[in-house]
């Protein structure tokens, strides 16, 4: 059975954020998922919304996110939009980490994260000029 | 997320971690894990576990402790991870240039001084 979730809209702030985690989380509790699909849904959440919050504000100006899920049997649908500064992650090179400790380069993990998460992800612009970004994670 | 530091032997530095170290987490305690860490002059391991979530913040945190310490040329080596976790260290080969183990006794083993 589909379950189509009431979108989570908030400002791209360390505290909005962390309320929207609580309530994903409490989503993905009660959404029969197995524990590898809950474990990637939730590591794509907080990666592309930490990006967002982290690195989205290039005008100064708060962006707002928008995120809806769709939970079924097989897979779980995101589909992140926001009106931050305009970035495609998939086409954000794998990086090279870690050929020693000292020069390990400690950021730029999180889109190798969702990508590893994930089996399909897509991206565009919208009209309105707002990146949309579609992650699919696969529920068992 | 919490955090326990025990002093093993007077001669390793034990961190215990409890809960899920996504942002907010690491958020909580990054401060006080560095400053436990990285100052003392001592091999660091880490427990992680009781750890059921890690995302790339609290992988940065784990790897800028242990680079901090390779610098003074001291190890860190993470022991225990959940199933889960471990999938996010072997899907970045972590283990390549952190050491991670099944249990204390081998983490203290990697990181003992030779």
């Amino acid at each position: 059975m589909l379950a189509d979730h009431t979108p989570f809209r908030f400002a791209a702030t360390s505290e909005a954020f962390e309320r929207a985690l609580g309530e994903l989380n409490g989503i993905l509790d009660g959404a029969g998922l197995d524990r590898k699909g809950r474990y990637n849904a939730a590591v794509v959440f907080e990666e592309v919304v930490t990006n967002i919050v982290r690195h989205g504000c290039g005008n100064g100006a708060e962006p707002r996110v928008e995120v809806s899920i769709e939970i079924g049997p097989e897979a779980v649908l995101f589909v992140f939009t926001d009106d931050a500064v305009a970035f495609n992650p998939c086409e954000h090179p794998e990086p090279d980490f870690f050929s020693s400790l000292i020069s390990a380069k400690l950021g730029g993990l999180g889109i190798s994260l969702v990508r590893k998460a994930s089996t399909s992800m897509t991206y565009e612009q919208t009209p309105d000029a707002r990146n949309r970004l579609t992650v699919t994670v696969a529920a068992r | 997320m919490e955090m326990q530091v025990n002093d093993v032997d007077g001669n390793f530095t034990q961190v215990v971690l409890i809960g899920r170290l996504d942002t907010p987490g690491v958020g909580r305690i990054e401060t006080r894990f560095l400053a436990a860490v990285v100052p003392c002059g001592k091999p660091a391991i880490v427990d992680l576990s009781q750890v059921d979530f890690i995302a790339s913040l609290g992988l940065r945190m784990l790897l800028s402790a242990a680079r901090s310490l390779a610098r003074k040329e001291l190890k860190l080596a993470l022991y225990a991870p959940q199933d889960l976790v471990n999938q996010v260290f072997e899907g970045v080969s972590l283990h390549e240039i952190v050491p991670v183990r099944p249990d204390e006794t081998s983490a203290i083993a990697a990181v003992r001084p030779q």
